[in-house]
């Protein structure tokens, strides 16, 4: 095939060769790291966390919580606050605590005020005569198939081997896709830092072998934290003792976070 | 350059163009991308030790039993086995590393309050108490050992648990009479309040001991002729012996 000759006199042939060879070169030079770095990041990755050596897939953890035990008094909700300084504010929670008022006319009534960081205090039925009536603790459900993680753009949460849902708060784009996406409502934004923020199971006391703070300050043993896969572990000894159900099973969203003793009144 | 002069001019363009942006698109790819990211999954690798470096602040029961062996295992034998010690005293990780703080020992009720007053929410069989009508204003330690919290055998005084009254009688003219004056038998009841009831003055002569015309007593005292003034009713039925003076 033969060029038309007008073209030739407009673009002599040399030069756009010349052009063409030098911004293929070029381009060849900044992609060679591409190219080269993932063996070398590999290589200086291999510890999940540097300097331990804490395997993530020798573990799987989850929690239970003993409805029947929880007495209300907030202690779990205060210490998650102090542990991992969430915002004083009565609508920022990683942890918090429910109350149940269920009426014989079958409404039922929840409240949950400054999410029980201060505990509960009386209130009058008004005639109306509640036949049960119980506090439910909520937190990070920590899901097997989590929808937060589903809908994050950017790859800012995610599940580790080890079955814990964490947030990268450097990397989140604050675009509150996951806060929308959880059904349980765990998740807020941040309201320094402008970026989602939920409960991590206390994964910074958890790889060093102790429990999270809200099971360490629960004054009657009502949160259970542990192992999920292994049979030995006080965890499925008491999956294995209760009637275990969790919340909102309908959405396969596989929590494990098990509750015992729950009522079907609890979503 | 026959096989290339073979391929339609247009498609050697675009072709140009392909291959930029290829290029173009993993050199974005590398720079926008950080370099941990993917390493695990599709995360960036060191997000899971910015989440680990996190500072403790709750350190541990375990560690309480290092230096505190006696009131741990006080603690472990009694009703507050399960209740960790950071849950009453605070945060201790500085205290355990060694910074000299004191750790905060909570006063008063209301913290106790927190767990133990009632309300009908709480599972059934959990100690509460009604804070208003249970010695109100005495602290929850006075009676109560938080390490070994058994309801108390014997308390020290009448107060302990008749506060209320004591409270007016405190303010009234019988502030110095004693309360074993008048309830007879008070020392047991003392030791076993539900089975041994402190007496009441049974007849108005007792009140006479001092009311009376003829009485030994200061003069100063309001006198009554205890034979006659209202001699249906005993002197308590109508007068309030804690706070004599409300009509």
């Amino acid at each position: 095939m033969e060029r038309p000759n007008r073209i030739k006199a407009a673009r002599p042939a040399v030069e756009r060769r010349h052009f063409l060879k030098t911004a293929l070169m070029a381009a060849l030079g900044f992609a060679s790291p591409v190219l080269s770095r993932t063996k070398d990041t590999m290589k200086r990755m291999q510890a999940w966390i540097a300097g331990t050596d804490y395997d993530p897939s020798e573990h799987y953890y989850g929690m239970a919580v003993d409805v029947d035990k929880c007495i209300g008094c907030g202690s779990c909700a205060a210490a998650c606050k102090t542990e991992n300084g969430v915002p004083e504010e009565p609508f920022f929670f990683k942890t918090w605590v429910e109350r149940y008022r269920i009426f014989e006319d079958g409404s039922s009534e929840v409240d949950s005020p400054e999410g029980a960081v201060n505990g509960f205090r009386r209130i009058t039925e008004d005639g109306r005569s509640p036949i049960r009536n119980f506090f439910v603790p909520k937190l990070c459900n920590h899901c097997d198939n989590p929808p937060c993680v589903q809908v994050c753009p950017v790859g800012a949460t995610y599940k580790t081997p080890d079955g814990v849902v964490l947030m990268d708060r450097e990397y989140c784009i604050g675009c509150r896709y996951c806060i929308q996406a959880c059904p349980y409502g765990a998740r807020y934004l941040d309201p320094v830092n402008k970026t989602a923020d939920k409960c991590t199971f206390c994964y910074h006391r958890v790889v060093k072998g102790l429990e999270p703070a809200c099971v360490e300050n629960c004054p009657t043993e009502a949160r259970i934290f542990g192992e999920v896969k292994k049979k030995a572990s006080p965890l499925m000894r008491f999956r294995r003792m209760n009637k275990i159900s969790v919340l909102k099973p309908a959405l396969n969203t596989e929590p494990k976070v098990y509750y015992a003793n729950l009522d079907m009144e609890v979503r | 350059m026959s096989l290339l002069n073979r391929v339609p001019d247009q498609i050697r363009r675009l072709a140009v163009i392909l291959l930029l942006l290829i290029i173009l698109f993993s050199f974005a790819r590398y720079y926008l991308i950080p370099e941990d990211f993917g390493v695990f999954g599709h995360f960036r690798a060191s997000s899971v030790e910015l989440t680990v470096n996190q500072p403790l602040r709750y350190a541990g029961q375990r560690v309480c039993r290092d230096c505190h062996e006696d009131v741990v295992d006080m603690k472990a034998a009694g009703g507050h086995d399960g209740v960790s010690c950071e849950i009453c005293h605070g945060p201790g990780i500085e205290h355990v590393e060694g910074s000299g703080e004191e750790l905060r020992i909570p006063e008063g009720r209301d913290f106790c309050l927190r767990c133990h007053e009632y309300l009908n929410s709480r599972p059934t069989g959990f100690p509460q108490v009604i804070s208003r009508s249970h010695n109100p204003v005495i602290p929850c330690v006075d009676c109560h050992d938080p390490h070994d919290p058994v309801p108390p055998s014997e308390p020290s005084n009448c107060e302990a648990c008749h506060a209320e009254i004591a409270h007016s009688k405190a303010g009234s003219k019988h502030a110095y009479v004693g309360c074993t004056r008048c309830h007879q038998g008070g020392e047991a009841h003392m030791s076993d309040p539900r089975q041994v009831f402190a007496g009441k003055p049974i007849d108005r002569a007792f009140c006479g001991e001092c009311h009376g015309l003829e009485a030994d007593a200061g003069a100063n005292i309001p006198r009554v002729d205890i034979e006659s003034h209202e001699e249906n009713y005993l002197c308590w039925q109508c007068h309030y012996p804690h706070l004599p003076e409300v009509k």
